[in-house]
């Protein structure tokens, strides 16, 4: 039987681990990830969990060996945040361009300087192009269930690309929550066991990515791309074959929340989109016409299906919790600008950011933000520069 | 939707102590959401404990408690570094750790029912360090309505062993109650 139980965030991508019986965990702790491979830690040393635990000096050896292990065709895991995504970049990127599918959990955090260690997702869109797969997830139970669903998405024989479970640090992954634990027999039902390639073989010595030409680079890049956009259709099923197995659902690639009469639409990134949601409501008991978009799978970005949602709309607004340098605007915002371009939308658009750094977004920076996209709506017009929701609210209040 | 707010400091084990009150409700079928926030992470610093309880839908807010109707203080000695009464509502609670009588305290005109127990005294006593967060979930369950006692004393224990289970009947059975009347 499921269990109910009451776990932090990252209590839930260690217990998710466990369940998808991964064969090998690398960690190095960092904030705030660090109680996910603690928690992982414990559960083998207590003989919960049977998967290998390696400790290594660095973030960059953790995905170095896990990359060896994805490559004599294990199934692995580990999680990481903000400074310790930063030094593992490199051999993140070859993990994805190697095509050694695994699912690493991300508890976002702001990129220093000045230093912090608080929540923003600076980290995790940082590396939005370095070909994982992006998912965000909204809640606790998304965090274990996304997780489940990585390693069926990142094995699934068009994709083999390595999954990213992205969550807010500190809001999720220390915020203790209801979360239902799925038992081991419903999870081996739904997740075959690995049947990954083994690469590497002690018998069989050959040189495994070697110094590659120009031309094969470009057929590399065409097919990794081509597994991308399958990625689309994969994300979606999978998500379906979890509900119907499960009785959950996570939406797919975009949730979408009282949209369907909707003149303007806020779009949201995981875990405000619950308060989000709270204030959309307080909108609508006010008569407006507003509706929620939560993107929930970044890479592959779901253009057409977001532009196909935004047609006919009045207003548009987006909200951060990053900033895209040189944009002055945030980075999901120019996402969805991209989109709205591939469809020929023209519509009155709006960038919010907040949350950096471990700031609140309250539900009174959100009713603020749709009372600014209400304004764009009215007006017929974008709004150049981002919305500060910490400025906003103050100076709303002011007045 | 109740909304706590809990003040700490750090080592007091408020963290703790939150993610079981959490674990409590939700396995009587009670909806609750604890989101913990620190400042600097060293003993002594204050923290802050976000606490939701809802019975009829699931808690989808994922932001601060600014407007608390219960506030919850681990340790009298912040009432001079915290204004631990923000944004409280009219009408709010408040259960404190504290020797003093109610009149001592300068609570606000707005708290109406007051709680206090002398958590610090009852830990000494039975667990023999000054840690007050098990004495505290003992009068929180003896303070809020529908918080099951018998179950807070089981995950107490399993969690932090028969001392703490002690300490929490004590907090029970010695909570103090003042009601006020507030605008």
């Amino acid at each position: 039987m499921a269990r109910l139980d009451a776990l932090t965030g990252n209590e839930c991508a260690a217990q998710a681990a466990r369940l998808c019986r991964v064969d090998t965990v690398v960690g190095y702790p960092i904030t705030p990830q660090s109680s996910v491979v603690e928690s992982i830690a414990a559960m083998v040393a207590n003989g919960k969990m049977s998967s290998k635990f390696i400790t290594p000096e660095s973030e960059h050896s953790v995905m170095s060996i896990l990359k060896g292990a994805g490559m004599m065709g294990e199934r692995v895991f580990t999680a990481t945040s903000g400074q310790g995504l930063a030094y593992m970049y490199e051999p993140y990127f070859s993990m994805s361009t190697a095509r050694i599918p695994m699912v690493m959990a991300l508890a976002t955090r702001e990129m220093i300087s000045p230093v912090t260690v608080w929540s923003g997702m600076q980290d995790a869109h940082s590396v939005r192009d370095a070909g994982w797969i992006h998912l965000y997830a909204a809640d606790n139970q998304e965090i274990l269930d996304s997780i489940i669903q990585g390693y069926l998405i990142a094995e699934h024989p068009d994709v083999i690309i390595p999954v990213h479970v992205c969550y807010d640090g500190f809001y999720l992954s220390h915020q203790t929550a209801e979360v239902v634990v799925p038992d081991q027999e419903a999870v081996d039902a739904f997740l075959p066991p690995c049947a990954l390639t083994q690469m590497l073989d002690v018998n069989d010595p050959a040189m495994v990515d070697s110094n590659t030409p120009g031309d094969l680079m470009m057929e590399y890049r065409e097919d990794h791309l081509a597994s991308m956009r399958r990625a689309l259709d994969v994300v979606a099923e999978v998500d379906a074959a979890f509900a119907a197995g499960f009785g959950r659902s996570h939406a797919g690639l975009l949730e979408t929340y009282r949209v369907d009469d909707a003149e303007e639409i806020v779009v949201t990134i995981g875990a405000m989109s619950g308060t989000a949601k709270d204030a959309v409501d307080a909108a609508r008991a006010k008569g407006r016409s507003v509706g929620l978009i939560r993107v929930r799978c970044l890479r592959p970005f779901p253009a057409k299906a977001l532009g196909a949602l935004l047609a006919g709309r009045k207003a548009v607004g987006v909200v951060d919790r990053s900033v895209s340098f040189g944009w002055s605007a945030g980075i999901v915002y120019q996402e969805t600008l991209a989109a709205l371009g591939l469809a020929g939308i023209a519509v009155p658009t709006l960038s919010a950011i907040g949350g950096l750094g471990g700031a609140d977004i309250r539900e009174e920076h959100l009713a603020r933000v749709l009372d600014l996209i209400h304004d764009c709506a009215l007006a017929g017009r974008s709004r150049q520069d981002a919305v500060w929701m910490n400025h906003e609210l103050l100076s709303a209040q002011r007045r | 939707m109740r909304e706590i707010r809990f003040h700490g400091k750090g080592g007091q084990g408020t963290v703790q102590a939150c993610r079981l009150l959490a674990k409590v409700l939700i396995l009587s079928g009670r909806h609750a959401q604890f989101i913990p926030a620190f400042g600097v992470e060293r003993k002594g610093s204050p923290v802050y404990g976000y606490f939701r309880i809802s019975d009829d839908r699931p808690i989808r807010s994922n932001s601060q408690v600014y407007h608390p109707d219960l506030v919850v203080v681990m340790d009298d000695s912040l009432l001079h570094i915290v204004d631990v009464f923000e944004g409280a509502v009219n009408g709010a609670e408040l259960l404190i750790n504290t020797k003093k009588d109610a009149a001592e305290l300068g609570i606000p005109a707005a708290i109406g029912r007051i709680g206090r127990v002398d958590a610090f005294g009852i830990a000494a006593e039975v667990i023999g360090r000054d840690i007050p967060n098990t004495t505290m979930l003992g009068a929180i369950a003896a303070f809020v309505p529908g918080v099951d006692a018998e179950r807070l004393f089981t995950l107490v224990g399993g969690k932090f062993g028969e001392k703490n289970v002690l300490a929490a009947r004590r907090g029970f059975a010695e909570l103090r109650v003042d009601e006020r009347a507030t605008a």
